[in-house]
Parts: C-alpha cells; structure tokens; sequence
C-alpha cells in the first residue's frame, strides 16, 4: 500500500483514503484513528464483529456522517465538503434495504436514475441493461415489495450502480441471504469486479470475502488492527499450514510444517517410525482463524 | 425537456404510488359525501328557519345561500385540518421506517428537492379534494348571497392554508424520527394553530380585564395564525355576524372594535341603551386573511427550514435511521 505523506492529496490509484479517521458518540468511540487505502479497482473487505465501527465507516464515506477527526477522501473528494462530488462516483447499498409499496421494479430503478439526474432518454437501455446484470430482467414489471429478499438485495445492487459509480460501497449485502442467494450475489460481485468496479464490502461471511477480496481490514472496537492482501495477513501470524494425524485407535496429533516437502517429510518419518496413520489432514489457516486470532470479541 | 424529466423525483414516484392506493379514492369519496351532507342538511334547516320568518324569498336565498356556503366552507376546513397532518406527518418519518431515507440522501437530491416533493405530493392531495369540491361549492353560489370573488377568495385561502398547513407536517415528518411522534407532534401543531389561539386569545383577555378598565383590548394578533380566521374573513367581511360557522370568531372581531358592552341577539350586535346597531370594520392594511396566511407562511417558512436541516447529510448523527 502507498503511504500519504499529505493527507489531502491522495495518490492517484487510490479511491478510497482515510487517515486518523474518527467517531465519537459522547464517551463511545465508534471509529479510532483508521488509516485505510483502497486502490482502484480492488474488492476490499472489511471484517469485524457486530459494533466493531464496519457501518460508522461506511457511513462517513457514503456522506451521510462526519466524523470526528482525521480525513477522508472518496475518488480525491472530501466526503464532508464535497458530498455531492462523492456521491457522482460512488454508489451505497445499506445492510437493510428499504422497499417502496406499489411500485414496479422498473419504476423503483426509474426513480433512482431521475434522483441521480440521469437524463431520461439514456433510461431505455441503462434499467434493462441493469436488470439483466442483476439477473431480475424477468421481474421487471413485478411489485418490489412482493419480491423474495435476495431480488430485493439484488435490486439494491442495481440500484447503486443506476449512475454507473466508479466505487461500490457494500454494507452486509449478503445478511440474511440463504445459501442460494450468496452464491449468486457473490458471483455478480465477481462480475462487477470484473467490469473494473472498486468495491468495499463488509461482511460477516468470512468465507465469502476471502474468496473473493483482493485486500481485507480487520476492525474491532473501532480500530484497525490489520490489513493487506489476505495471503499476506495469514503468513504474517505464522505457521501457515498444520497437519492432523489420526492414528489407529483415535489418537491425534498436529504437527507445524512450513510447506509441501516439509509434510511429505512428516509424512515419510511418521510411516518409517512405525505409527499407523489412519487420516493425515492438511489445515491451512484461513479467515476465520484469523478473525479470532487477531479479535479478541470486544464489543462496544 | 418534457414534463416527466421536470417533474421531481419525488413526487413523481409518489403521484405514481398514489394513483394505485385505493386509500386516496376512498378518502375522496367520503370527503365529497360529507360536504354534500353538510349542503342538504344547512339547506334544509335554514330553509325552514327563515321561511317562518316570513322574510322575503330574494333574502331567504340570498340567507340559505350564505348559510350553505360558510358551512360547507367550515366543513372543508375542518376535514383539511384532520386530514393533512395525517397524509404529510408520514411522509420522511415513513421512509426512515422504511429504511429508504438513506438510499436517497446518497442520491444527487438536495435536501430542498426531497423536502419539497414530499411537500408537493401532500398538497397535490390536498388539491385534487379542493378541485373535486368545486361542483358542490358551486351550489350556494348559484342559490345567491355570495359573490364569485367571495367564491374565488375562500378557495384559495383553503388552497394555501392547505399548502402550508403540508409544509408544517412534512417538517414535523423530518424533524421527528418516528411516524407516531412526527403525527402526534403535527395534530398537536394543528389543534395548537386552532383551539390553541383561542384560548390564548380567552386569556389575554382575562388578563385584560383584571387590569380594569382602559381602551386597550386584547391583542387580536394572537389568532391571526387560527385558519379559521383567514377562511371567515375569505369568506365575507367580518361585519355582519349571523348564525354561522363564523359567527363566534366574527364576534371576537366585532367585540375588539365596538367593546365588550354590545349585545348580540340573532346574530346583530347593537347598544342595549341606544339601540344602534354595530358591525365589524375592516382593518386598516392588509386584509385579516392575507395576515392569517401569512402568519401561518412564517410558521411553516420556520419549521421548513428546521425540517431541511434535519435532511442535510452528511451530519453530525444519522438522522436517517
């Protein structure tokens, strides 16, 4: 990652930028000192548990909240003096998606296109267009509010993108989604990122982001406590790889190895000494273990 | 640029949503039986009233004409007043509930822009009730006693105290985070513009009058914002006091002008030792109902700038939620 050495002229691949960045309710600190770059067309997830600062993020680069202290550029503009500059290039879906009742799911996008001053003859093309990206092209004269949750985070997703945003920022789009809907939201995240989009997302499947962020944040009672590149993250909390012997009778044992010759080595030594190996498992760390290696389950 | 691109968002898509509630045509259906109701019902009694009075028949139709026409003027008001905190209190406290308040903050819409297309879907209701009302007010002014200009006038002080009664619930709508508070708090603003002055208006005068006597009566400024006051001054001049709507706050006008000495029987005030008969003057200035409105418009400028601020993002705390 780039370092800023002046805070208000982020370098230019980077489209988000957040230094010292600050919330303070009172005597509740929300969000402490985060330091964050998100570089052009990266899908950066940010991870942490419920009250960890994930939604206070969001919401002081989607415009809707100033912070405290410390500074924050969207796409090179300040989120608090030039919102309306910010908003031109980045689309917000919130964790709950509110729904209109009697209103067409074209009509619920029209709306959207007029609220960000599309101009009207461009409409023809950009609703289908974005109804077929969505996959809900088949609903398009349905009632939005009839529409299964998954249609409707779906929606949300196209509603973001009615002004085609150069930055996507995601809250929890696949809460609440059964397996089904995850999968086909996390393929057209993998679509989106295809087109070049820079998408920050959070999430509580951790599963999901490591498949497929680029780079990931961990926060916890609003301060960052990692970041980088997950393969990166992992190998810096050391011992990458573990294996788990079971042997003949149930007995168990994990042996540290570094790579793959040093677990054919174990393997070998383990088989000449005589053991009778019944399962011989490889478990590599992954987002999970290192969300709880690194948080330690505060709560604001 | 067409009419739809004009048009804001807002609005557009409430106009839409509207159009296919079966709330709206419903609404309008009763609001229309009543006031038909209010016409036959005054129509019958003062018909009957003053044909035992034996007056002429050009001044039974010119009484029932102006009868029917301050009743159905009152009723109008009185529902207006119900209904509009009703329809406009909902509108930003319903779409934070909805959690869609967000989604368009984060649009390229000012706060203004939004404010005001939930103002204009309010008060196009408000309109279209007023619009549909017009064969039924109409009526008296066929049977007599009421000029067009009265007719034209009263309509328009409904249309406007409408419009802004609109504007002071959609700021209560933004003001207050919840639907039921933003209701309660706009019924309340309303009873307050309404009962509210006269009561103020009752204890100033008790406070007046334990002063002794002087020349200085109570301050009728107090009512001014009361929408009542603007559609009986509308209506007609405030002189003649009759048996109406009207009569009570045409009284309260007649009274700070003539003292609190006169006596009133059948609707005309004279001295009980002279005998001369009294009526309102008008005041000096502008006319009471363009200061009724216009004390309302101050209000409502208020609370609409309150309301907006309430809409800017980003802020210091999520209001949208």
């Amino acid at each position: 990652m780039p370092e800023l050495i002046d805070p208000l002229i982020p370098a230019p691949d980077l489209v988000i930028s957040t230094r010292g960045l600050s919330k303070r309710y009172g005597p509740l600190t929300a969000l402490d000192q985060l330091d964050l770059d998100v570089e052009k067309g990266a899908v950066y997830g940010i991870i942490g548990p419920n009250g960890a600062g994930k939604s206070t993020t969001f919401a002081i680069l989607a415009t809707l909240l100033i912070p405290t202290a410390g500074t924050a550029r969207v796409c090179g503009f300040d989120p608090v003096t030039d919102p309306r500059a910010v908003r031109k290039c980045m689309g917000y879906m919130p964790d709950v998606m509110g729904v209109y009742d009697r209103l067409r799911v074209d009509e619920y996008l029209e709306f959207h296109a007029a609220a960000y001053g599309v101009p009207r003859d461009e409409w023809s093309e950009l609703i289908p267009g974005l109804l077929e990206l969505v996959d809900l092209d088949v609903k398009k004269a349905a009632m939005v509010d009839g529409l299964s949750r998954g249609m409707k985070q779906r929606l949300s997703l196209a509603r973001s993108m009615v002004h085609d945003p150069q930055l996507l920022i995601l809250d929890e789009p696949a809460s609440g989604l059964d397996p089904r809907a995850r999968i086909e939201f996390r393929e057209l995240l993998l679509a989106l990122r295809t087109m070049g989009k820079t998408i920050l997302i959070s999430s509580h499947i951790l599963a999901e982001l490591q498949q497929m962020c680029t780079d990931i944040a961990v926060i916890e009672a609003g301060r960052l406590l990692a970041s980088g590149v997950p393969r990166a993250i992992l190998e810096q909390l050391g011992s990458g790889r573990r294996v788990t012997v079971t042997f003949v009778g149930g007995a168990t044992a994990d042996y540290p190895v570094a790579d793959e010759h040093e677990q054919a080595t174990l393997l070998k030594r383990l088989i000449s000494e005589g053991a009778e190996i019944a399962e011989f498992t490889v478990a590599s760390h992954d987002l999970e273990d290192l969300f709880l290696q690194i948080t330690k389950g505060i709560v604001q | 640029m067409s009419l739809t691109q004009q048009l804001n968002p807002v609005f557009d898509r409430e106009l839409r949503q509207r159009s296919r509630s079966m709330r709206s045509m419903i609404m309008m259906t009763l609001y229309l039986a009543l006031l038909v109701v209010v016409l036959y019902v005054v129509y019958k009694g003062t018909e009957s009233t003053q044909a035992f009075n034996n007056d002429p028949i050009s001044a039974l139709t010119n009484r029932v004409g102006r009868s029917m026409f301050e009743w159905v003027l009152a009723a109008q008001m009185a529902v207006l007043l119900f209904i509009i905190p009703g329809i406009s209190a909902g509108a930003i406290a319903g779409e934070r509930d909805r959690q869609t308040l967000i989604p368009l903050q984060v649009t390229l819409m000012s706060p203004r822009a939004i404010f005001m297309g939930k103002v204009m879907s309010s008060s196009s209701f408000v309109l279209l009730l007023l619009v549909a009302s017009f064969p039924i007010m109409a009526v008296p002014y066929l049977v007599g006693g009421i000029s067009l200009r009265q007719v034209i006038l009263a309509l328009l002080t409904l249309m406007v105290t409408g419009l802004l009664f609109a504007v002071m619930g959609v700021a209560c709508s933004a003001i207050f985070r919840r639907t039921q508070t933003a209701t309660l708090a706009a019924y309340g603003l309303t009873l307050a513009l309404t009962l509210g002055t006269l009561v103020g208006l009752a204890v100033l005068a008790v406070i007046d009058s334990s002063r002794g006597i002087d020349t200085v009566e109570p301050r009728l400024v107090a009512i001014y914002p009361n929408p009542f006051v603007g559609i009986a001054d509308a209506a007609g001049d405030l002189g003649g006091i009759g048996d109406g709507p009207f009569s009570p706050i045409k009284e309260v006008f007649l009274r700070s002008q003539v003292g609190n000495d006169v006596l009133i029987e059948n609707g005309i005030a004279f001295d009980p030792n002279t005998g001369e008969q009294f009526e309102a003057q008008g005041v000096d200035g502008l006319p009471i109902w363009a200061r009724s409105l216009l004390t309302q418009a101050a209000l409502a400028l208020v609370l609409g700038v309150v309301g907006v601020r309430r809409l800017r993002a980003p802020n210091r705390e999520l209001h949208s939620t």
